[in-house]
């Protein structure tokens, strides 16, 4: 964690504000942001705070296929979505959908995900060797050959998650991806992303109201609110921030178990505690009554 | 109703040697055997071809669909055979014309069951026609059942509400539609645009020629499949020698 | 103050294949003032279950009965007098020009007089906060309005049972919370069932007395829900997963015996202190 300072910033974003087309208000305003290398950032915030504006800003989508007033400085990997189209920035940024439905197109899970590098009309072998390469990463081997359809809804985000992984971006950035799960698939999601982290080396950026699933692996939460950035730091002084100033968004229990009993706590030891200990905690608070 | 439509079509993912054929050869037999059905009117080559085109549905594991799919469309059928009579005033005219709608439709339902959408897009590509119109084809073929369920989606949403779509005039049941195709109007758009998000997202657009991870290739049981359909014209064009239409 | 019960309920949606049922030899009743907490993996045919009731299916096998009538010889319409449902993302129904015409439809659907619409169409604006926007367009309301409206134009039907299909899914924490404000809202009238599918226990237990689990068709358990919480096998075979509140809450009830209800009111202060 001590490198963090030296790693390199991969993301700047300075008094960046945005306007759909015809809206009257901005739904982005000046927003400054980074991302390092590395990083495992969680952006949450109520719906219509601009999150997914903001990945469409940082995946190109806006503004070539989404018009409207785009102004500050943007540097996504050198790359400005005002310059560059949609497609050189997939090869470094990717982004998944909320709902895998409508994110795939082919009939067998290796057809989809051969889909974007035949788009980049690369070679044969090359293709053959990234759809091997990307089932192999998310586990999926048994399932080529079925349709993604037919697939639980776990599954279908993993097959979209390999699908855009074979455009071999840097960057992974994922819009609330664990709406549609059951609890038990939302948990193997969480670890499945972090050790996809770990073991490709991604920085990741996920929009999510479920903190309390990732909360462990994160680097840095980000709050946002009408267009604007609440508060961006890491996760338990975001978490602080949030309870005292009462933001309404998802806070995990444990803090606000910690929290009521006025015990100052480690962010990184949070998780160390047992639910028994919770439990211990939490009958105080309910004698304390 | 319109569902059965979309069942009589709906590809079905088999392990067959039928499944397995190169699309752009069972497009050609399809399209070719359609295309003999337009034109003959002999009751023979008609029972002919059909009995072929039942061979080719029994070898691709495809009878149980088929039926349901005539089932389906029983009222056609019918509807051919009654106008048929009335014109003609001929049963014998009535049975071939609508013989040869099942033989159509016959030779059109085994390709769809046995092509896989996105196949025959790559048969399609392959063969010239720009990625563009394959793509939107393909992308039609495959989110047709998606927009079949959104309908009964909404339309139980709305028969929860107390809709009721066979009640009174005519004007009146149309405009009991409304409810239905509305909301499907507006995810049908919303829709659009994500898919064309996501499309964008996977590089779509960056070269004017995409590459093809999978080549079509004619293999053995192909060369043998369109021997017998030249086979199969061979003996018509003879039956049609000696026995010329009067 | 309806009753339903399910008699030995299989369901398959090609007649012709016997062997893929998307439900199989499900028995459960709900009995008036029940708040049926419906749970199971993705999957697992709670949807279907849901969709059986309202009779939107029909039964392959067995029988479901809403006070002795069977619905199976029911229509929707008829069946809608006493149940009505409200489905996944229930925004997506909107058609009407106004919210007025959008909360009218169901009752107009039932005949009723002008004058009566009118009134009741008032009266339950009013209580979703709706009703300075009556002539407003459903589809320029912001994403909450939405939601108070796709609720409201179904409890304007006034249901004696009430179904949901996952309420919660991609919903943020203020949403969810008037989710549940909604929900109670309905059952503070004595004798109102509710049945609601979800995989978000922690938002299940604030609402629900009862609970049922299904599993690949089959109803693998049921009960209250506080001997739910101190069910291990089910969370063990890896059916359901315990979240942090919930493993939390069955580990207070069952080891310490604090009351269910005060546990829920507790967390509730907890999390709503943020409010």
């Amino acid at each position: 964690m001590s490198t963090e300072e030296s790693r390199k910033t991969i993301i700047r974003i300075r008094n960046l504000s945005f306007k759909y087309k015809n809206a009257e208000k901005n739904v982005l305003d000046t927003i400054n942001f980074d991302v390092k290398e590395g990083e495992f950032v969680l952006i949450t915030g109520p719906s219509g705070s601009g999150k997914s504006t903001l990945a469409r800003i940082l995946t190109g989508l806006i503004p070539n296929s989404y018009p409207g007033d785009l102004s500050g400085e943007i540097s996504i990997m050198s790359f400005d979505p005002r310059r560059n189209k949609i497609y050189e920035i997939a090869q470094n940024v990717g982004l998944v959908l909320q709902n895998p439905e409508n994110q795939l197109f082919a009939l067998t899970v290796e057809d989809d995900i051969a889909f974007g590098p035949e788009n980049l009309g690369l070679e044969r072998k090359e293709i053959k060797e990234r759809v091997e390469w990307s089932l192999s990463v998310v586990d999926l081997q048994k399932e080529r050959h079925k349709a993604p359809f037919e697939l639980s809804g776990g599954l279908q985000q993993k097959v979209a998650i390999a699908a855009v992984l074979a455009m071999k971006p840097k960057i992974l950035i994922l819009d609330e991806p664990t709406s549609y799960l059951d609890t038990l698939s939302a948990i193997k999601f969480a670890y499945f992303l972090n050790e996809l982290k770990r073991e490709l080396n991604l920085t990741i950026i996920l929009i999510e109201q479920k903190i309390d699933l990732f909360f462990k692996f994160l680097s840095r939460i980000v709050v946002m609110n009408e267009g604007k950035i609440l508060i961006d730091d890491e996760p338990d002084v975001v978490m602080n921030f949030c309870i005292r100033n009462k933001i309404p968004i998802n806070i995990p229990l444990q803090l606000l178990i910690i929290r009521t009993l006025g015990e100052t706590y480690d962010g990184k030891k949070l998780y160390d505690y047992q639910v028994d200990d919770y439990k211990m905690l939490f009958e105080k608070i309910i004698n304390d009554r | 109703m319109a569902m059965n439509f979309v069942k009589a079509y709906q590809f079905s993912r088999k392990e067959t040697t039928i499944h397995a054929l190169d699309p752009r050869v069972k497009l050609f037999v399809s399209v070719g055997v359609a295309i003999i059905g337009i034109i003959t009117l002999d009751p023979i080559e008609i029972a002919f071809l059909t009995v072929i085109q039942i061979i080719i549905l029994a070898l691709s594991k495809s009878m149980k669909l088929w039926l349901r799919s005539l089932k389906a469309l029983t009222f056609f059928i019918l509807l051919i055979a009654v106008s048929q009579y009335l014109t003609t005033q001929s049963l014998i005219q009535a049975i071939i014309f609508s013989a040869r709608f099942i033989l159509i439709t016959s030779a059109t339902s085994w390709f769809f069951y046995t092509t896989s959408p996105e196949d025959l897009g790559r048969a399609l590509e392959q063969m010239g026609v720009p990625s563009d119109f394959s793509l939107a084809f393909t992308l039609s073929m495959r989110f047709i059942p998606v927009i079949a369920n959104e309908f009964q989606d909404v339309y139980d949403a709305q028969r929860v509400r107390g809709l009721n779509l066979e009640k009174g005039n005519l004007l009146e049941r149309t405009k009991a539609f409304l409810p239905i195709l509305i909301p499907l109007f507006v995810e049908v758009i919303r829709r659009t645009y994500e898919i064309s998000d996501a499309l964008e997202l996977r590089g779509y657009g960056f070269k004017e020629k995409r590459s093809h991870w999978k080549e079509l290739k004619l293999t053995t049981n192909d060369y043998i499949f369109l021997a017998f359909f030249l086979l199969t014209i061979a003996i018509i064009v003879l039956h049609r020698l000696y026995y010329p239409l009067v | 103050m309806a009753k339903i019960s399910i008699e030995d309920v299989s369901f398959s949606y090609e007649q012709d294949k016997k062997n893929n049922f998307v439900l199989k030899d499900v028995s459960y009743s709900i009995l008036p003032g029940d708040s049926v907490l419906l749970l199971g993996p993705n999957g697992s045919g709670k949807t279907t279950l849901l969709k059986l009731i309202m009779g939107l299916l029909k039964p392959t096998k067995g029988k479901i009965r809403i006070d002795d009538a069977d619905t199976s010889k029911a229509s929707v319409f008829e069946i809608s007098k006493k149940v009505s449902m409200i489905f996944q993302n229930p925004e997506k129904q909107f058609f009407a020009e106004t919210v007025r015409e959008e909360l009218s439809f169901g009752l107009k659907n039932r005949g009723l007089r002008e004058e009566e619409i009118k009134k009741k169409v008032e009266e339950v604006a009013k209580k979703f906060g709706l009703f300075e926007y009556l002539d407003k367009s459903p589809f320029d309301l912001s994403g909450g309005e939405k939601r108070r409206l796709s609720i409201a134009s179904i409890i304007i039907l006034d249901p004696e049972v009430l179904i949901v299909d996952e309420p919660t899914a991609g919903l943020d924490f203020q949403y969810r919370n008037l989710m549940i404000s909604i929900i109670r809202g309905f059952l503070e009238t004595r004798n109102k069932s509710l049945v609601v599918a979800t995989h978000d226990i922690d938002f299940g237990l604030r609402i629900a007395n009862k609970a049922a689990v299904i599993n690949e068709g089959k109803l693998v358990w049921s009960g209250d829900v506080v001997s739910l919480l101190r069910e291990e096998e089910i969370f063990s075979k890896g059916i359901l997963a315990h979240t942090f509140t919930s493993s939390l809450i069955s580990r207070v009830i069952s080891q310490s015996n604090v009351d269910f209800q005060k546990v829920v009111k507790i967390l509730e202060e907890l999390t709503e202190g943020l409010m």
